[in-house]
């Protein structure tokens, strides 16, 4: 099980966060996702031989958000 | 990436190819443009370009892109950051020009390319990001018809503004001054004033086209006549100052533009609607499947097939993607494919088709080319591709321009150093006076009445014999055709399977009286020809009992206690019925490609029919014509070798291509046509679409699929093939005719020159050329009206 924090800019209400956790959740191997709107972080727990690092960054992209590197 | 978009604005193949130029000038970019379908076609690297980069390219050649602009009621947003979110995943989509998203309205207005993206795709990608989408009930105008209708609004000012100052024409005539002209207008101020927002308001177009032509280092129309009419209307400005008492030429400038506007109306009303064989097309796409699932059947709709999935096609249904069959036996009507009606027998293994249409038992097939590669999709995208690559052709009347411009200019200025050094030495006025005259009289009024008017007439006529020109370029294009491709069935011959002989050692009317009876109850192609003989020959229908269809081999009934068998050899082996030892003149009606049905009662042979495909009345006549004119001729079709050697052994035609699938039809077409040659295409079915959109000219016979007419150029009604050679005979004499016009719009004018030449030039002198230029234009028009084809 690994674990990575992402640098989210644009979010900003609960809504937000939904739908960052929606899409991740639909992930195969995403195993828990945490948001943080204060800090603008975004927490997942995945199993690397399921899905990769960039296909999340990839997944929060597409939401309409900038993950900053 | 590939974008493909709707360009507005281009008014000839010249304006195609500049903005196809231009576009191929930025970094790493691809484009063809095509002038009939205003339609551009361009591969660009999005990190490179971007679509505004092209858009902006495109409005500096003077032309736009067509973009819709829709609005949605956006659901669900709660915050700045979700509208920001959705503008920024919408702006990210490079079919998408721009997104506007207002979180207190709850709204959306975004302009996107509708040739790439639906308001479906809009609404469907703000939904995969959570929030809801529903576009406003609003009638969006269709660009098109509009353009029709500006032309008709600017058309009707312009005339209402001309006909005062074409009123003050009949004081400069002697013969005709009596007749009343209202003081007021003869005033120069006044017509300075109503000759103004004719020259600058409705005329602004000329100086805008002729300004990206002169740009691109080319003189058309548009340049002639901006220099026409400005030449006369600043020169009659001048002499509203200097000296208003010889007449002024601002009736002349003004006519001038109306008479052109009358030109343009008159081409964008007749020019045909751009192609709907594509939507056709895609409608035949069956919109549900029945999946076979754990035993179960289950209706789903045709985007949710995979590939390998089982399908059940029932008797009657259309085949809703590409598949094997792996259980059943039946026959399928694939005429969309070869143009034959006559259904094929098919079982396990056989290779099924989308949309083609099951005739005979419940087959399960499995799905082994789904969406974008069925055989379905392969024509649809062919037809859409050789729409888009027809090479347009430049007006004659543009190229016409192109030579005079300069000759005009030239003479003008030798005009002015003639005045200037020899005549008068240091009189720069009377100098410039006499080369401004020569500009205004060189410019024909009737240049833009010259095409159009010779188009209506032409086509009128060709309408009465029955040739339906659908564009004015196809009329002028037609002529330069070298050799004409037809297709077989339904084109050449009739399409429908006619009984050709009948032969029995027993009482021919009785037994045809008994097979009718049984015939009537099939619905095969084979069947219908038989019933329609014996209609023909009025043969009463007799009861009949224990009807049976053997598929793919004949029909058996019982009539007046005997047991009729009709079918093929294959029938006549399997109940055990023996055939003649002497069958010499069925294999020499075999051989010509006929099909031949045998006969039996109560198990022993009686007789047989054949039934073939008869060739239409003219066809020998019509493509012997086309050889002494000179063209050379070739068939293609989906039938098989055999049948098509025959037919075009009869008619004439010795290049026969056969077993054509619809998609190879269109290949053939562009080896031909990119070997040089000029190819009509001539065809009826689905399956000519691809060749008749490809081809330099596609005629459709009118009687054949509304697909086959929409792709194609000129539709023959009734599908009378005799009309071909006179198709293209009509076409020649139509550009005759055109350039006839050119010439007497040019020869009153040009006769004129060098009277302006020697500084004499009046108003009546160009108020008379344009008289007489404009109305022996129309009158040579009316002339092909009289043709004879």
């Amino acid at each position: 099980m690994e674990h990575i924090q992402f640098q989210v800019e644009g979010m900003s209400c609960g809504h937000c966060a939904n739908a960052i956790e929606t899409a991740l959740s639909k992930e195969v191997g995403v195993q828990s996702v945490q948001v943080n709107l204060d800090a603008g972080t975004v927490m997942i727990d995945y199993n690397a031989d399921q899905v990769s690092e960039s296909t999340l960054s990839l997944t929060i992209e597409n939401q309409g958000f900038d993950v900053v590197e | 990436m590939i974008q493909q978009f709707q360009v507005k604005g281009m008014t000839c193949a010249a304006c195609s190819n500049r903005v196809e130029k231009g576009l191929n000038d930025l970094t790493d970019v691809k484009a063809t443009v095509n002038f009939a379908t205003e339609k551009a076609h361009v591969e660009y690297d999005p990190k490179k370009i971007s679509f505004e980069q092209i858009e902006q390219k495109i409005q500096s050649l003077g032309y736009d892109i067509i973009l819709d602009e829709a609005q949605l009621d956006i659901i669900g947003m709660t915050c700045a950051a979700c509208s920001g979110r959705i503008e920024r995943v919408l702006n990210r989509d490079p079919r998408i020009e721009s997104a506007t998203v207002n979180l207190a309205l709850e709204t959306g207005t975004i302009r996107y390319n509708p040739e790439e993206i639906s308001i479906q795709d809009i609404t469907e990608k703000i939904r995969n990001i959570g929030f809801d989408a529903v576009p406003k009930e609003t009638n969006a105008p269709r660009e098109k018809d509009d353009e029709t209708e500006k032309k008709k609004r600017q058309l009707l000012l312009s005339i209402i503004l001309t006909f005062p100052l074409l009123w003050t024409m009949f004081s400069h005539f002697s013969f005709t001054s009596f007749i009343y002209v209202p003081p007021i207008l003869l005033n120069p101020y006044v017509q300075w004033a109503i000759a103004t927002p004719v020259q600058f308001i409705i005329g602004a177009n000329f100086y805008k086209g002729a300004y990206y032509s002169l740009k691109n280092k080319s003189a058309n129309m548009d340049v002639l006549v901006a220099l026409g009419t400005s030449a006369a209307y600043f020169y009659s400005v001048y002499l509203v100052f200097q000296d208003p008492s010889h007449g002024l030429y601002f009736e002349t400038s003004a006519m001038l533009i109306t008479l052109i506007l009358l030109g343009k109306y008159f081409e964008a009303k007749a020019k045909g609607r751009s192609s709907d064989a594509i939507r056709s097309l895609i409608q035949m796409q069956p919109t549900t499947a029945t999946l076979i699932r754990d035993g179960e059947h289950i209706e789903v709709p045709i985007q949710e097939v995979v590939l390998n999935d089982i399908l059940l096609i029932r008797a009657g249904e259309a085949i809703p993607v590409d598949g094997v069959i792996v259980e059943g036996e039946t026959t399928i009507d694939e005429s969309m494919l070869t143009g034959e009606s006559m259904p094929v027998h098919k079982s396990r293994g056989a290779e099924t088709f989308t949309a083609t249409i099951n005739t005979g038992n419940p087959i399960r097939i499995r799905a082994n080319k789904i969406g974008k590669d069925t055989m379905l999709s392969q024509i649809i995208k062919i037809v859409e591709e050789a729409q888009g690559s027809k090479a347009p052709i430049q007006r004659l009347a543009d190229q016409i321009s192109n030579v005079f411009v300069p000759i005009v200019v030239g003479i003008a200025l030798l005009t002015f150093v003639i005045w200037y050094i020899i005549v008068s030495p240091g009189d720069f006025a009377t100098a410039l006076k006499s080369t401004i005259a020569v500009l205004v009289i060189a410019c024909p009024c009737a240049l833009g009445l010259a095409t159009p008017t010779s188009i209506m007439a032409g086509s009128g006529r060709a309408a009465e014999y029955g040739i339906l020109f659908k564009t004015a370029e196809a009329m002028e294009r037609a002529k330069d055709v070298d050799t004409i491709v037809f297709d077989k069935t339904g084109t050449i011959t009739e399409g429908r399977p006619t009984v050709t002989h009948f032969e029995t050692t027993r009482d021919q009317a009785k037994l045809l009286s008994a097979i009718v009876s049984i015939e009537r109850e099939s619905e095969h192609p084979l069947a219908t020809a038989i019933v329609r003989y014996g209609e023909e020959q009025n043969i009463p229908f007799v009861p009949i009992e224990q009807f049976q269809t053997i598929m793919g081999k004949g029909v058996s009934a019982t009539v007046d206690q005997e047991t009729i068998h009709i079918g093929n050899k294959t029938l006549m082996d399997e109940y055990n019925i023996a055939l003649p030892n002497d069958l010499s003149t069925v294999d020499k009606y075999r051989t010509q490609g006929e099909t031949v049905m045998y006969i039996a009662a109560d198990g022993k042979y009686c007789g047989f029919l054949t039934v073939a495909d008869p060739i239409k009345e003219g066809a020998v006549e019509a493509i012997q014509q086309l050889h002494e004119a000179g063209y050379s001729t070739m068939m293609l079709t989906g039938d098989n070798e055999k049948t098509a050697e025959a037919i075009a052994k009869k008619v004439g035609i010795k290049e026969v291509i056969a077993d054509v699938l619809p998609t190879n039809k269109a290949e053939t077409i562009d080896l031909l046509e990119s070997s040089g040659l000029r190819v009509a295409m001539i065809g009826d079915g689905i399956n000519d679409a691809p060749a008749l959109a490809r081809a330099s000219i596609g005629i459709a016979m009118g009687t054949g699929t509304d697909i086959a007419i929409e792709a194609a150029d000129i539709t023959l009604m009734q599908g009378n093939i005799s009309l071909v050679p006179k198709t293209f005979r009509m076409s020649a004499a139509s550009v005759r005719n055109i350039k006839q016009n050119l010439f007497w719009a040019l020869a009153y004018n040009s006769l004129g020159i060098p009277i302006a030449a020697m500084g004499l030039l009046a108003p009546w002198v160009a108020g008379a050329a344009m008289a007489f230029s404009s109305v022996s234009v129309v009158l040579n028009a009316l002339r092909l009206q009289k043709i004879k084809l």
